[in-house]
Order: C-alpha cells, then sequence, then structure tokens
C-alpha cells in the first residue's frame, strides 16, 4: 500500500519537476538569463561590500582562505535552500487551480519546488565545487561524500521545512510574505557574509541558535578546511532535519484534507 | 430497463455529506486546528445524499445554484473529501469541472495535454496516440502550440472536452460546461456524450438546460439545498423540477440565452380568453426572429400540467415538417376541442436546431386554467359510453 504510493509518487515527480522548471523559464524571453543574473549580481555585490570595502579576511590553520571562496561555500547552498523553501511555501497557493480540479498528490508540489531549486542551484554549486578545488589542486574522496551527505540532508531538511509551511500557508496566506522577511534575517544572522570566530560573544549566542548556521558552518569545514563537522553539531543537524521533515510530514497530512474546502 | 437485466454497478455513493466551516476569519481556522474550542459556523452543502449508477447509465443532476451539485461532482471526482459517507467508483473517473482541468495560462495546449496525462498516471505514449483524435475534435488547429492564454474561454473548453472524452474514461463527469461553447461545438459534445453512452460508458451529466438532461440522461436526481429532493426517470423529475423553479419566479421564465442564441422566441403568447373550458381550441402564437437568413430551425411546444407531468409533446421536426427558416416567422399553433380537464396547464416552448437536437432557445408560459365543469376527474377527457345489460 505504502510501497504503492510511494511508486505512484515517484512515476509523477519528474514530470511535474520537468514543468516546475519550464515554468520558471516560460512567458519571459530573458527567463534563463534572468534566474541566473541575480544569484550572479547578489554574489558580486557581497564581495565587492564585504571583501572589497570592509575588508572581511577569513584566516585558516593553511593561510588565507579567498572571501570569495569563504562567501560562495556558503551562500550558494543558503539560495538553494531559501528558494526551496519559499517557492515551496507558496507552490499550493499557486496551485490551487491543479488541486480543485484533478486528483493530485499535493505534498509533490512543495518536493517539486525543493528539488528544482537544488537543481537550480545545485549547477552553481557543481561549478564552483569544480573550480575551487581545481584551483586547489586537491580534494579526497571523502571530503566529496561529506558534501553530498550535507546537500542530501539539506533536501530532505528543506521538503519538510516547505512541506510545513506550504499546508500553514493555504489557510494563513500571510505566511509566505512572512517567510521572506524571516528568512532575509536568518541569512544575516548566519555566518554567510562573515566568518563567525569575527563575531563579539555576546551576539554569538544568537548566531549559534540560528539552526542554518550550523549548516553554515558545516559547508565552510567540510569545503574550506577539510574538517568534517563535530559529533555535536552532526548530531544537531540529525535531530533538526529529522524533526523538520517529521513534523513538516505530520502538519502537512493532517491539514491536506481541507485545502480543497479552503483554497 | 428490465428488472431482470444486471447491471454492473460502477459508482456508489453512500450517505454522502459535506458540511464546510465556516470562519469569520482566516487564522481562527488555524486557532480552531490547534486550541480548542469553536470557532466556527456548519454550512451543510450535501446532506446524506445516496445513489448508485450502473454501467452504460447516465446520471442528470439538477438543482439551483447552491443546491450542492458542484460539491457532489467534486465529491465523486475526489477533488473534495466528505465530511461522512463515501463514494465506491470502480474505473477512472476523469472530470471537467466548473470549465476547465487545472490549465496553465503560459503552456501551450499540446504541453498541457501531455501534463494533464502526467498527473493522472497514464504513460506518454497512451497520450500521444489520443492527441491527434484530440487536436481533431477540439478544431484548435494552430493554436494547439500557443499559450493557454491565447485561447477564448470557448476554446479551453473545447480543449478540456476533447481532452477529457479522449482519454477514455470508465465516468465521464460534466459540470456545466456545455453552456460555453457555440452551439456548434455543444452539438458536437452531445453527439460524442451520445456515442459514450452507445459504448457502454457512465456519464453525470450537471446542467441548467434540462433538455440537454432530458435527452441524454435516463435518471435524474434533482437537488435542493443539498438533499436529494426527488430521483428517478427524467420523465416524473425534469417537469416537477421545472414546475419549482417556474413557482418560484412566478412568472415568465426566461433563460439568459437571448444574447446568444442564433434564433429567438421572441413572443410567446397564449390566444385564448382565460380560464378556458374543454372544448375550446387552444391557441397559442409565436413570433421567432432569427440573426441569420440561412439559419434553419424547428419548433417544438410541450403541455406540462402543473404539478408535474408532460401531457402532450410535439414539434415541426416530431410532426415531420421542413426545418422553417426566414429572419421573422410568427408561428400560430391550434388545437382543437382540447380535451383536457380542469387544472392548470403551462406551456414551454423551444426553438431546437434543423437536427432537433440542440436547444437554441425556450420560454415557458406561466400557468393557464381550464375551468373545472363536472365531478370527472384525471387529465384527458375520454369519450365514454355506458352500457347496461340485466343478466
Amino acid at each position: 500500500m505504502l510501497l504503492d504510493r510511494l511508486k505512484k509518487l515517484y512515476k509523477l515527480l519528474p514530470p511535474l519537476l520537468l514543468r516546475d522548471i519550464k515554468e520558471r523559464y516560460a512567458g519571459s524571453a530573458l527567463g534563463v538569463f534572468w534566474t541566473f543574473l541575480q544569484p550572479l549580481l547578489f554574489i558580486l555585490l557581497y564581495w565587492l561590500v564585504f571583501s572589497q570595502i570592509l575588508k572581511v579576511r577569513i584566516k585558516a590553520d593553511t593561510g588565507e582562505i579567498p572571501f570569495l571562496a569563504f562567501l560562495l561555500s556558503g551562500l550558494l547552498p543558503w539560495f538553494a535552500l531559501q528558494e526551496g523553501i519559499i517557492r515551496g511555501a507558496s507552490s499550493i497557493v499557486d496551485k490551487r487551480h491543479i488541486l480543485k480540479k484533478v486528483i493530485f498528490p499535493a505534498e509533490l508540489f512543495p518536493i517539486a519546488s525543493v528539488i528544482s531549486a537544488f537543481i537550480h542551484h545545485g549547477i552553481g554549486i557543481i561549478i564552483f565545487l569544480f573550480v575551487y578545488f581545481f584551483w586547489m589542486g586537491t580534494v579526497s574522496p571523502l571530503q566529496l561524500f561529506a558534501i553530498v551527505g550535507l546537500l542530501s540532508l539539506q533536501i530532505v531538511l528543506t521538503s519538510g521545512l516547505s512541506l510545513l509551511f506550504a499546508s500553514l500557508s493555504v489557510y494563513l496566506r500571510d505566511i509566505i510574505q512572512i517567510l521572506s522577511i524571516v528568512f532575509q534575517i536568518l541569512f544575516y544572522v548566519s555566518p554567510i557574509l562573515y566568518p563567525i570566530n569575527t563575531v563579539p560573544e555576546g551576539f554569538k549566542t544568537i548566531i549559534l541558535l540560528n539552526p542554518f548556521t550550523t549548516l553554515t558552518e558545516a559547508y565552510h569545514n567540510v569545503i574550506l578546511y577539510g574538517r568534517y563537522p563535530g559529533l555535536s553539531s552532526t548530531f544537531y543537524l540529525f535531530v533538526f532535519t529529522i524533526s523538520a521533515a517529521y513534523i513538516g510530514i505530520y502538519i502537512f497530512r493532517k491539514l491536506k484534507g481541507g485545502f480543497a474546502d479552503v483554497l | 430497463m428490465g428488472d431482470t437485466e444486471l447491471v454492473v454497478e460502477v459508482l456508489r455513493a453512500s450517505e454522502l455529506s459535506k458540511i464546510y466551516k465556516l470562519y469569520n476569519k482566516t487564522t481562527d481556522r488555524l486557532k480552531e486546528f490547534f486550541l480548542k474550542g469553536n470557532r466556527h459556523t456548519d454550512f451543510v452543502a450535501l446532506d446524506r445524499v445516496s445513489f448508485s449508477i450502473g454501467k452504460g447509465e447516465t446520471l442528470g443532476i439538477v438543482g439551483e445554484n447552491g443546491a450542492g451539485k458542484s460539491t457532489l461532482l467534486q465529491l465523486i471526482a475526489g477533488t473534495l473529501s466528505p465530511t461522512s459517507g463515501g463514494v465506491m467508483v470502480n474505473g477512472r473517473v476523469l472530470a471537467l469541472l466548473e470549465l476547465g482541468i487545472g490549465f496553465h495560462p503560459d503552456f501551450t495546449g499540446r504541453e498541457n495535454i501531455f501534463f494533464y496525462g502526467d498527473m493522472l498516471g497514464l504513460p506518454r505514449s497512451y497520450v500521444q496516440s489520443k492527441f491527434n483524435d484530440i487536436l481533431e475534435f477540439s478544431e484548435l488547429g494552430d493554436f494547439m502550440s500557443r499559450p493557454l492564454k491565447t485561447y477564448s474561454t470557448g476554446m479551453q473548453m473545447r480543449l478540456a472536452f476533447s481532452l477529457v472524452s479522449s482519454l477514455e474514461p470508465e465516468i465521464l463527469i460534466i459540470d456545466e460546461a456545455l453552456s460555453v461553447g457555440d452551439i456548434y461545438f455543444q452539438k458536437k459534445c452531445i453527439d460524442r456524450i451520445m456515442d459514450f453512452k452507445n459504448n457502454g460508458k457512465t456519464i453525470i451529466f450537471c446542467s441548467h438546460s434540462t433538455y440537454h438532461v432530458h435527452v441524454l440522461c435516463n435518471k435524474v436526481i434533482w437537488l435542493k439545498e443539498g438533499a436529494i429532493e426527488m430521483s428517478g426517470e427524467p420523465e416524473k423529475v425534469l417537469p416537477a423540477y421545472e414546475h419549482y423553479q417556474l413557482q418560484k419566479e412566478g412568472k415568465i421564465h426566461e433563460f439568459d440565452r437571448e444574447a446568444h442564441a442564433p434564433v429567438l422566441i421572441r413572443e410567446l403568447k397564449l390566444l385564448n380568453a382565460q380560464p378556458l373550458k374543454r372544448g375550446d381550441d387552444l391557441q397559442l402564437s409565436a413570433i421567432l426572429e432569427s440573426k441569420g437568413e440561412e439559419n434553419r430551425y424547428h419548433f417544438s411546444i410541450s403541455l406540462k400540467i402543473d404539478p408535474s407531468w408532460g401531457v402532450y409533446f410535439t414539434g415541426t421536426h416530431i410532426a415531420g415538417k421542413e426545418p422553417l427558416k426566414g429572419k421573422k416567422k410568427r408561428i400560430i399553433v391550434t388545437f382543437p376541442k382540447i380535451q383536457i380537464m380542469g387544472g392548470y396547464y403551462y406551456i414551454h416552448a423551444r426553438v431546437l436546431d434543423e437536427t432537433g437536437f440542440v436547444v437554441l432557445h425556450e420560454k415557458i408560459l406561466p400557468p393557464f386554467e381550464v375551468k373545472k365543469d363536472s365531478l370527472e376527474r384525471g387529465v384527458c377527457y375520454l369519450e365514454n359510453h355506458w352500457e347496461f345489460q340485466d343478466l
């Protein structure tokens, strides 16, 4: 029964994903261009402000790490995360014209949004990793393994959160607006634009309270320093991911039956 | 259908209810969900509706706006979940609900067709094999490769109907869709629905046009305020429903088709002084107006008794007359020496297309009275002779 259902979901996902990707580029001729230009512009802007104007320096045991490498190793996964959650959160409301007329497993919409955001930003991540490791001249298989592991964890985390917010936003549309503000804040209290060791002690707790800090730090450690996240932060990441996924699925399933009544 | 004939049941609704919770604020809904307490008022959209449909049957659903028709269809299609009760379905159900089946405006007709198939979990090769049929039936031509947002409402409906009906569902649900297309396409749809019916498929059909329901359906459910008011053969349910509507509106009931109809009943009146007596010549005058010289059409009259049954129905197509034509026409129909008994009757007149299938326009006259002049009872007067023999 469950296996049949999963099989069906698996079969339905690829066409939905394809459509989501197409949808993103449909409607405007500049579509494809824009979606890549926008993150590039932000990267350029952050690099200009933080590296060239504020002169943020990243120290490591092995010497100084270029700011751009530091920035991209945290920012690119963040793009995928933020976009996945925000697009996922509005996916049910956006697809109401379909859900009201065809029987369709609604959970696929947030999941497709998450995966399509990953594919989109994954291109950037792959290019970055390729160039970075090529430039470094060294990469260990364990490092790659850890990166894949972190990305997989992030997909599960993002899916859970977007299922949660997608189902809540059906009942409370404001959530979509609130989320984009919240993620703006979370972005600045994550050590993406600055290294965590430069944060004054008093503020450090705030930064550490942000669950995405641990994730960002894990990316930094693995990609830049070739270190593996400590036991406590790995444990924390797993607990956070699994609870997000569990709560997301639980709330989604509970609220799902009422979607058609409210949409 | 004889009692001995075995009908395979394809759909059974049992005690189907849908209660919507109405909230003053959307946040109340969430509050109630997470906290305890009652913050809503119930609205019963559907109240314990039960029925079953056999293979090859066509079920019509009639009722006023807000009677629960759409809710019922959505429950059958599975896009809404019932508050209590359930629907058992045997086979694939495809629904054409309130115009459209979830098309995306930025995608082309072709892309939308394949995506719809994907959503139903149909193999691409199957949808591909039906594609030419859809293209041909919808007559969309080059529009197939243009985005849906460039389509008119009629074109979207054409695509939706062609798609849904080409994918060979076991049960086809059609909600009001026919009222949108032009008359030509309406006829095509009806022909296809007829084919469907003849191929043993099951159809659930919901329409404001009682004529379509009459022509197509062999079973009708009349929904009123969420419950079944009456169900059974169209001959029984439809006149009762029409009569109910008539009474409700109190006077001439007219369908809002004037703007689109190629031929209109401009005027319909009874020439007799009221009340009539049995044996009078019942005379009726109608003025028909055609928008084009080339339109060919039929005119039909149905005499119905208050309160329910059809007494007599005839039309130019039934009487074997050639289709009518001409821009403006007066028709006078005389029923000499009517042999109907005292009571209230009303006239329902329709203009049909040349095949006699599609209603172009219709008008219903308010009831007129035939004076009761004896103690005899019934609808028709039958000549009677009595003989008494002592044995």
